[in-house]
């Protein structure tokens, strides 16, 4: 047998995708004011989810929008008329990026009263010597825990959740401020809700937009919280909404909304019931949009926002003097629930 | 590279790629076995970049046909894609996955030259059969946003179709040209091309060139 082993080894900076290597993709796709409108419309047609929710016909939008796209317009021009037409869908997780400017909507909010003064809250409440514990700034009340969370971006891990649920031995209750909290990593809130519930449990469902009409969807799938497997709390908690209270805060607000020992408080929350996906143009523009709708137990589209279970308003008078009427009315309810 | 789930523009670059091969030369069959692995930064014409990288094993077993030249078999291509859009806030990270069998063969010409021994091979191989796993525009990151407490790998999981001509495409070409020492062993000078293509559920197309200078050693 004439049989012999090889082996060879080759470590080396080389070329990939370049050259002649080409010849087999096809060329990027034509980069024009028409083919960029074109190329916005058809993805948001087959994947935007909330057409139908919204009552927006999307193909009225082409017919008004697609004359004002011309061949001879300037990038500018061309961002304007996108972003107007991208502001038809009324949505905060719909955007249109360039290297000069972000198209957005805030009607979610900016058409409502804040009821929340972060000053005040650090001020009067969380003071000086509150503790930080990773994104959660926190301080004991009148024996209730109150702890603000201003942004779901920022990451929370059970260690962190571990800390807060050793504080909260022998106290009343829990308060849970996301207010203002415009949303980010909705893990963060299932981690956070996993503490707050002894069995696991159904609180949503969500399904995904699968083709270009209004009605095409996946299945509904149903969203559950498992519960932590370390410490969980299972007393009374208030969790402090307002209209800012959007896209991660929405859902965790949707967790908690179906619990017994739950109580959510302020002002409905904003909405963002959408999980947000980005595209790219043939330009090179970034789009965000809504590719999902979220239900709750009621079949609610959440993406209108949460309704909290008891309405407080922030007074400008009690602002004046340094309260937080909605932070009084959590401490109130606790100290009756108890 | 296209990957029409993410965008529909070419992302391209120059790449990290790290070779390890071995192969076994019988009487009758000839089996080869190599390891690849690139990583780049691509990016578009606009200059958005994408984290690329990819682990690839790939095997031949290769018969002796009545021409000495020519052998002929089969071959198996296992591809691990990993991608990653760090300016996209969701669904950023992106992992394919394929694994095909197909025909393959290798045409051989050893000669001298100037009292040289060398020896050109040429083998090449066209995927036909297989499954790959794909995510969709929302099927892979942040899976936690649509199941909580779940993970990522039923996401992953639910995204597997198989590999059928017109649907899917992967092919390699990748000649080679060989100065066999005194000792037996040889340097080789060897342009691997690949073409890979997954037509559902959005089009992944990738075309790749590697030029390689290496040592083949005998075991």
């Amino acid at each position: 047998m004439k049989g012999f082993l090889l082996s060879v080894l080759v470590v080396l900076p080389v070329l990939l995708l370049t050259g002649c290597e080409q010849f087999l993709l096809s060329a990027d796709p034509e980069d024009s004011p028409e083919s960029n409108f074109e190329f916005l419309w058809q993805e948001l047609n087959n994947k935007y989810a909330y057409f139908d929710h919204k009552n927006i016909d999307w193909h009225e939008v082409y017919q008004r929008y697609r004359t004002k796209i011309h061949s001879e317009m300037d990038e500018k021009a061309l961002f304007e008329v996108l972003s107007q037409m991208l502001n038809e869908l009324r949505d905060g997780h719909v955007n249109l990026i360039s290297s000069f400017d972000q198209s957005r909507n805030w009607s979610w909010c900016l058409d409502y009263p804040a009821n929340f003064d972060e000053m005040l809250v650090y001020t009067s409440y969380l003071g000086e010597d509150y503790d930080i514990t990773g994104a959660l700034h926190n301080q004991v009340i009148d024996s209730v825990l109150y702890v603000y969370y201003s942004s779901f971006a920022s990451d929370i891990t059970q260690a962190h959740l571990d800390e807060l649920l050793e504080k909260l031995e022998g106290l009343k209750g829990l308060i849970i401020d996301v207010r203002n909290n415009g949303g980010g990593s909705g893990a963060n809130a299932a981690l956070l809700a996993a503490v707050l519930t002894e069995k696991a449990y159904i609180y949503g469902h969500s399904r995904v937009k699968i083709g270009p009409d209004p009605t095409d969807f996946s299945a509904w799938k149903n969203l559950t919280i498992r519960p932590a497997d370390g410490k969980r709390f299972a007393g009374n908690v208030v969790l402090l909404c307002n209209r800012r209270s959007y896209s991660a805060s929405n859902t965790f607000a949707l967790m908690l909304k179906s619990r017994p020992n739950v109580c959510l408080m302020g002002d409905n929350t904003g909405g963002g019931g959408g999980i947000p996906a980005y595209g790219e143009l043939p330009n090179g523009w970034k789009y965000r949009f809504s590719a999902s709708q979220t239900i709750d137990l009621n079949g609610r589209q959440t993406e209108d926002g949460i309704v909290v279970d008891i309405p407080v308003a922030l007074s400008s008078g009690d602002q004046a003097k340094g309260i937080d009427t909605i932070i009084e009315a959590a401490l109130e309810y606790l100290k009756n629930n108890n | 590279m296209r990957d029409k789930s993410v965008s529909p523009l070419l992302y391209q670059n120059a790449a990290l790629s790290v070779f390890l091969s071995y192969e076994h030369e019988g009487p009758k069959k000839s089996d080869f076995f190599q390891f690849n692995t690139n990583r780049a930064v691509l990016s578009n014409q606009y200059g958005n970049t994408m984290l690329y990288r990819d682990f690839c094993f790939k095997n031949y077993s290769l018969y002796k046909t009545g021409q000495a030249r020519l052998k002929w078999g089969w071959s198996n291509n296992n591809y691990l894609i990993f991608c990653e859009i760090p300016s996209y806030g969701n669904f950023n990270k992106r992992l394919s996955y394929v694994t095909s069998f197909g025909p393959a063969l290798c045409y051989v010409e050893c000669f001298n030259l100037f009292g040289k021994q060398l020896k050109a091979e040429l083998p090449l191989d066209l995927q036909v059969l297989g499954f790959y796993i794909r995510p969709s525009y929302v099927s892979d990151s942040p899976e936690a946003y649509l199941a909580p407490n779940g993970n990522r790998i039923s996401a992953f999981l639910a995204s597997a179709g198989a590999f059928l001509p017109n649907q899917a495409w992967n092919a390699a070409l990748n000649p080679g040209f060989s100065y066999i020492l005194s000792s037996g062993n040889a340097v080789v000078i060897q342009y691997h091309y690949e073409y890979l293509c997954i037509n559902r559920p959005e089009k992944l197309s990738k075309s790749s060139g590697i030029w390689t200078i290496g040592i083949k050693a005998m075991l």
